[in-house]
């Protein structure tokens, strides 16, 4: 059976865990618990009538107490961008993780994931500076590991992606 | 030192050794030493003295035993250690490390459970939600800074109209008002950036 690793990359508490839990497990919980390295779940999926083993590598956050390693990206096949749209900042830190997994693992489909998608009220990320990355092509969706939306169709897509490729 | 103690030694550490048996077509390892009880747990099927694999059920060690493979084959007494990786176990993940050991003609990997002060997640847990609440407190207190230049300006107007010395003195309260929250506003901190890994 093929397997395709796959990895959720993005600044702490930006819902990468969550969007894991939310596709492999359908749950979620509103209780932040921080990942630390790394925590490898699988779900199988059928893609054009194949069935593919992603392998989601739930990396721990970008942040000032731990970096991300490179050597978790060594042989990846996509990843997942998470960005948390009621934190600019998070944003800027997904840009600089995109430029260290092009450099480790090449050009390789990958996804920006708004998420907090329920937290419209509060986001921080605007459109302008969405319409930057689409003119970069970046292709984003707008997520919610709480409500569901958006996360099937965004391991969905990198799934097609990665057997396409 | 004799190698019960030892191997009694390890399991009090948390720690498992193995050794590579068998390297195609997957690798399959023996226990070096007795293992502590998580081991059991996550792979059931080791036995003393009965090959077992390791493929599929730590997906990590998938990826990280092909690295060590490369060290193994050097053979110069290499060690390669690996960056901690979870594992879903019933009550709370384990937290683990690799390391594969090449000792001349044996290929051993440990398995070493982080616990006690090895194990950092309790101490990033509470630094990043410090982290977060000083995010959310810059974020509302930076909600301050439009009523505070609101009444900078009003306090300008009024000034500039010619106030009474009653109204002189309420203008001047404003004033230090104003000043006295910008002071407190201008202390508080930014929260650190992070570091490019």
């Amino acid at each position: 059976m093929t397997q395709k690793k796959i990895c959720m990359l993005g600044s702490f508490a930006v819902g990468k865990t969550s969007l894991v839990s939310r596709y492999v497990r359908s749950i979620f919980s509103e209780k932040y618990l921080t990942t630390v390295g790394v925590k490898v779940d699988k779900k199988s999926v059928q893609v054009d009538g194949r069935e593919v083993t992603l392998l989601l590598w739930d990396i721990n956050g970008q942040d000032a107490f731990q970096s991300v390693q490179r050597s978790y990206l060594r042989g990846t096949a996509a990843y997942l961008l998470v960005v948390d749209g009621t934190r600019r900042a998070t944003l800027d830190a997904a840009c600089d993780l995109q430029k260290t997994a092009e450099e480790v693992a090449g050009k390789v489909p990958f996804i920006l994931a708004l998420n907090k998608a329920d937290l419209m009220a509060e986001w921080e990320v605007d459109d302008r500076a969405l319409w930057k990355l689409a003119e970069q092509g970046w292709p984003v969706i707008r997520t919610s590991a709480k409500t569901g939306a958006g996360v099937e169709e965004a391991f969905e897509r990198l799934a097609r992606a990665v057997v396409a490729e | 030192m004799p190698s019960d103690v030892l191997g009694d030694l390890l399991r009090a550490l948390d720690a498992v050794v193995m050794e590579r048996m068998e390297r195609l077509p997957t690798d399959r390892f023996v226990l070096m030493t007795p293992a502590p009880a998580w081991f059991g747990h996550v792979v059931p099927r080791a036995a003393p003295d009965e090959p077992f694999g390791l493929e599929g059920i730590l997906p990590f060690l998938d990826t990280f035993l092909r690295e060590a493979d490369a060290c193994w084959r050097a053979g110069r007494g290499d060690a390669l250690a690996s960056p901690p990786f979870a594992v879903a176990a019933e009550e709370q993940d384990l937290l683990l490390r690799a390391s594969a050991v090449a000792l001349g003609e044996r290929h051993v990997l440990v398995l070493h459970r982080l616990v006690g002060a090895t194990d950092t997640r309790p101490l990033l847990q509470q630094a990043r939600e410090d982290r977060l609440a000083h995010e959310q407190l810059v974020k509302r207190v930076g909600t301050l800074h439009g009523p505070a230049k609101a009444l900078a300006r009003v306090a300008t107007q009024l000034r500039e109209a010619e106030p009474t010395p009653a109204q002189r003195a309420a203008v001047e309260e404003i004033d230090q008002a104003v000043e006295r929250l910008g002071q407190v506003l201008e202390g508080i901190p930014e929260p650190p950036r992070y570091r490019r890994g």
